[in-house]
């Protein structure tokens, strides 16, 4: 559950508590306490769900792309280091900023939130968020022909032209894995990660 | 057949054990590679926790029927997945994993095994494996195995038995043969041929080596028995031809052989002591007819120890009741190592027995003449001293009157009269020496002796005969070595030759003393003189007795044995004595002795012969017991002169002891031979009694010889004067005596 619908259930629960108050002709006093602390309870919870979320599709991404065969000149465009962008919010962002500083195939990575399409070839790596400011399919549509390995949450994501794209089965973070758009990229899956994820096809 | 079925049982014991142990490592090889296999494809799975992945993995194990149950563990040690085969979901899977290596129990073989990544443990694999099958194929096998054993032993029982008819039992039959003859040493038995085949052939062979092994044997049994014959033959004339007795006793002590000679010699005719019991016929009792038991017989001890014994001193009894004494030796007889007798060889040795006797009876006739000669010296010296105790005594007694002085005449009378008896007693003394030497009677006790002392001492002794002939002494004797020797007569050798040579000196001559080390343990002594020496025709009578090679003639006194003497005492110490002389020149007497490293003597300051001071003391009483009035009168004579004794005498010993008590004197003189008891007795009587116990007792005896003074001496006497009383000598012991206290202090 993403937490834009956690904040949709969050307003629904405070009106129906709401109404059910001022029937019984409570004050207002206690009723914006009432709300303040569910929104304080209930929104807390699923950033604290968001961050931990997030944290391990960073982690899994980058135990992914150590599973990828890059060609060098993959990283002409990149100066030679490992840049990986994101499309989404700062807690998005500071997930994926977790895995600066580490090294990728003996270069350093780079994590960079991008707002535009501009120059997104020269990033090795891109995820692309619930929370982006721009269409998922514009920017697939812009990374065509470049060598750049994409992640993605939202559901159909590998069958719809993006590489990896992650779902959750009983609170486990898996991914499908779209070969045919990785090899149009240039990139080589190894077979091993054929074992943990799930083998989709264009649509 | 039995050896056979075990060496094939072990053999196949063995392939068993060896294939079990080869499949059972092929087992486990098969599982490391499994484990490794399935450990490599679940790396990604553990990496992306993916136990879905894992399992499906896993589930690959079910194409390996043996495979009971596997796991695969996280690297923190949790279970991460399980797989269990079919049929088998109720077996157990470890929580956590145990460490690596293979594990087995009787139906389980269990396995963990690291999963390593780049070099890291990223997990652990754990496979059991189904032994069950592994054992059911086991006991096939083994079954399988005893199988084919027991049917190739059968087989081979067959056969053997076929092959022991045609083979084993000829062969068999033949060895039986062959342990019969080796045990029975039975050269006439044959093997039974059956056959003409190769074991026809060899039981043929071995017939004839029997046939002449055989002839062999009686052929040697022929040579032996006529060596046997022979050697009997000689054996018997050995003993036949021998001078001594010789008889053979078997363990039982029964008579198996005797020679003619023992027959003889033990009064039995030929063949009659054989088959008889030797000890109770020969030696059944000693020479004193006492009994003499079978086990103190020496016979008897070789049987028992296996030793010789050889007695030189038992008789044997003869058939006729009589005895005879015999030396015998019994030898032990060996027959193949073990005792069976003994044989004894004796010989009648009355002859020697009496020569013995005889020699015997010599030997105490001779020591008994012996005895006689030395009695007779010691009463000869005796007999002689006491009447020259008179002359002598008187005549001092004379020549040191001071009241009564005597002409010039009667002076040189007494000079006389003293000389000659000085002269006859050197003479008795000499001959006494000499008699004794020759006797053999002369005892010396040899010590180590320093010898300028010894000269010291003799050289005063020579000192007023030297002044008289005006002769000078010169002692070149500056060391002072040690010689081996008795004391007493070295210094009688050495006084007898510096003497001689101041007699025999020229007048103003001069005699030289001088010593020379010849090695170690030898020194030489000279003296010689400056006289007109010795003419080498003569030299070789120098030492006999009474030979004074024309001295005799002249005015120089001497007995003539006196180098006689010298000789016989230097030789009884180990030494030798020669002679240099040159006539003109003089001559020099070298005595040789053994010489040592030290000695620790004192020397007694000579003594002076001529000094006769009075005894000035208060009045004291002296006892003189003597039973020879010219003694007696002697003494009175002497002890009148000295006008503070009072002089007691008694005749008899026993009269002398109550004298002593009686008057309790300061001193007792006690002659030794007295009539009714001993001097030595009648000391011991006075010793026994509290009041004369410590009185002090001086022998006065015409006994000189030095057994008796050393006797005397022992017993406890003051002093020991030997008669004839030289006065002044006399004078200082009764001085001495009555100078010191009971206790012996002065």
């Amino acid at each position: 559950m993403s937490s834009v619908s956690y904040f949709k259930h969050l307003i629904n629960f405070s009106s129906h508590l709401g109404n059910s108050l001022i029937s019984k002709k409570h004050t207002v006093k206690k009723f914006i306490f009432l709300s303040v602390f569910a929104i304080h309870i209930f929104c807390g919870k699923s950033v604290l769900a968001n961050n931990l979320e997030y944290k391990i599709k960073a982690v899994l991404a980058l135990k992914i792309m150590s599973h990828i065969q890059w060609s060098d000149a993959a990283f002409v465009a990149s100066n030679n280091i490992f840049r990986i962008g994101v499309f989404g919010g700062d807690e998005v962002l500071a997930a994926f900023k977790s895995l600066e500083g580490k090294e990728l195939i003996g270069r350093k990575i780079v994590v960079e939130q991008i707002t535009d399409l501009d120059n997104l070839g020269s990033f090795n790596s891109i995820f692309i968020s619930t929370y982006s400011n721009l269409p998922q399919q514009e920017v697939l549509a812009a990374l065509k022909k470049s060598r750049t390995l994409t992640f993605g949450e939202t559901q159909g994501f590998a069958q719809s032209g993006g590489i990896i794209g992650f779902y959750k089965v009983q609170d486990k973070i898996r991914f499908f894995i779209n070969k045919k758009t990785a090899e149009d990229a240039g990139l080589k899956i190894s077979a091993q990660l054929f074992r943990v994820g799930k083998l989709v096809g264009n649509k | 057949m039995i050896t056979s079925t075990v060496s094939l049982l072990l053999a196949c014991a063995v392939f068993v054990v060896y294939d079990y142990a080869t499949l059972r490592n092929s087992i486990s090889n098969k599982l490391v590679v499994m484990a490794d296999t399935i450990g490599t494809n679940s790396i990604i799975s553990l990496e992306f926790q993916d136990p879905g992945s894992a399992h499906e993995t896993l589930s690959a194990l079910r194409l390996e029927q043996h495979i009971l149950t596997a796991a695969i563990y996280s690297p923190n040690n949790e279970l991460f997945i399980e797989y269990k085969a079919q049929g088998f979901e109720n077996i157990h899977t470890p929580k956590n994993p145990r460490e690596d290596g293979e594990y087995t129990n009787k139906t389980k073989l269990t396995l963990f095994h690291p999963i390593i990544s780049n070099n890291k443990r990223v997990g652990t694999i754990y496979i059991q494996y189904d032994l069950k099958e592994v054992r059911k194929a086991l006991l096939r096998y083994v079954f399988i195995v005893l199988a084919i054993l027991l049917f190739s032993s059968l087989l081979a029982f067959c056969l053997s038995s076929r092959l022991q008819k045609a083979i084993s039992k000829p062969i068999l039959d033949l060895a039986q043969t062959a342990g019969e003859v080796s045990s029975n040493q039975d050269y006439s038995i044959r093997s039974k041929q059956n056959s003409h085949d190769e074991i026809g052939i060899l039981v043929d062979h071995f017939n004839e080596m029997l046939d002449r092994i055989q002839s062999r044997d009686m052929a040697l049994q022929t040579a032996k028995n006529s060596l046997e014959e022979r050697a009997k033959e000689k054996f018997e004339l050995i003993l036949n031809a021998a001078g001594e007795g010789v008889f053979g006793v078997d363990l039982e002590g029964t008579t198996m052989f005797a020679n003619p000679a023992a027959e003889v010699m033990l009064g039995y005719s030929p063949g009659e002591l054989f088959n008889k019991h030797q000890h109770q016929l020969t030696h059944h009792s000693r020479a004193d007819k006492t009994p003499y038991p079978e086990d103190e017989c020496p016979i008897y001890s070789t049987f028992n120890d296996g030793k010789v014994h050889h007695v030189q001193d038992e008789v044997f009894w003869k058939k006729d009741g009589s005895c005879f004494p015999v030396e015998y030796v019994s030898n032990p007889i060996m027959e193949n190592g073990k005792l069976a007798g003994a044989v004894v060889t004796f010989k009648d040795i009355t002859n020697r027995k009496q020569q013995e006797k005889d020699l015997i009876g010599a030997k105490e006739e001779a020591e008994k003449a012996n005895r006689t000669k030395s009695e007779f010296l010691a009463r000869m010296s005796h007999e002689l001293r006491t009447p020259m105790n008179a002359i002598l005594g008187f005549g001092q007694l004379l020549k040191l009157s001071k009241r009564d002085s005597l002409s010039e005449l009667q002076t040189n009378s007494v000079d006389r009269i003293l000389n000659a008896g000085n002269h006859l007693l050197e003479l008795i003394d000499d001959v006494l020496d000499l008699s004794r030497i020759e006797a053999g009677g002369m005892s010396l006790s040899i010590e180590a002796v320093e010898l300028e002392p010894l000269i010291e001492s003799v050289l005063p002794l020579i000192e007023p005969l030297t002044t008289e002939v005006n002769v000078e002494i010169e002692n070149n004797i500056d060391s002072n070595p040690c010689v081996l020797a008795d004391q007493t007569r070295l210094k009688q050798v050495l006084l007898n030759l510096v003497s001689n040579a101041v007699k025999y000196n020229r007048v103003g001559g001069k005699v030289t003393l001088s010593c020379q080390t010849i090695s170690t343990d030898r020194i030489s002594i000279s003296v010689s003189d400056t006289g007109q020496g010795i003419p080498a025709e003569k030299q070789n009578q120098l030492f006999q007795p009474f030979n004074r090679l024309g001295a005799q003639d002249t005015e120089i006194e001497g007995t003539g044995i006196g180098l006689t003497i010298t000789k016989h005492l230097v030789e009884l110490m180990d030494g030798s004595i020669t002679l240099e002389s040159t006539m003109g020149k003089g001559s020099c007497f070298t005595i040789e002795l053994p010489m040592t490293k030290s000695a620790e003597f004192e020397y007694p300051p000579a003594t002076s012969t001529t000094s006769v001071e009075s005894i000035e003391e208060s009045e004291c009483s002296v006892l003189y017991v003597e039973d020879n009035l010219d003694n007696l009168t002697l003494v009175e004579q002497i002890l009148t002169q000295q006008t503070n004794i009072k002089l007691i005498s008694a005749s008899r010993a026993q009269k002398g002891i109550e004298l002593a008590l009686a008057h309790r004197p300061q001193l007792i003189l006690m002659d030794i031979n007295l009539p009714d008891m001993s001097g030595l007795e009648a000391f011991k009587r006075l010793q026994s009694i509290e009041e004369t116990q410590d009185i002090p007792v001086i022998a006065v005896s015409a006994n000189a010889m030095q057994k008796d003074i050393d006797y005397a001496t022992a017993l406890g006497f003051r002093d020991y004067i030997v008669k004839p009383i030289n006065i002044p000598i006399f004078l200082n012991a009764i001085e001495d005596a009555l100078k010191r206290k009971p206790d012996g202090s002065t």
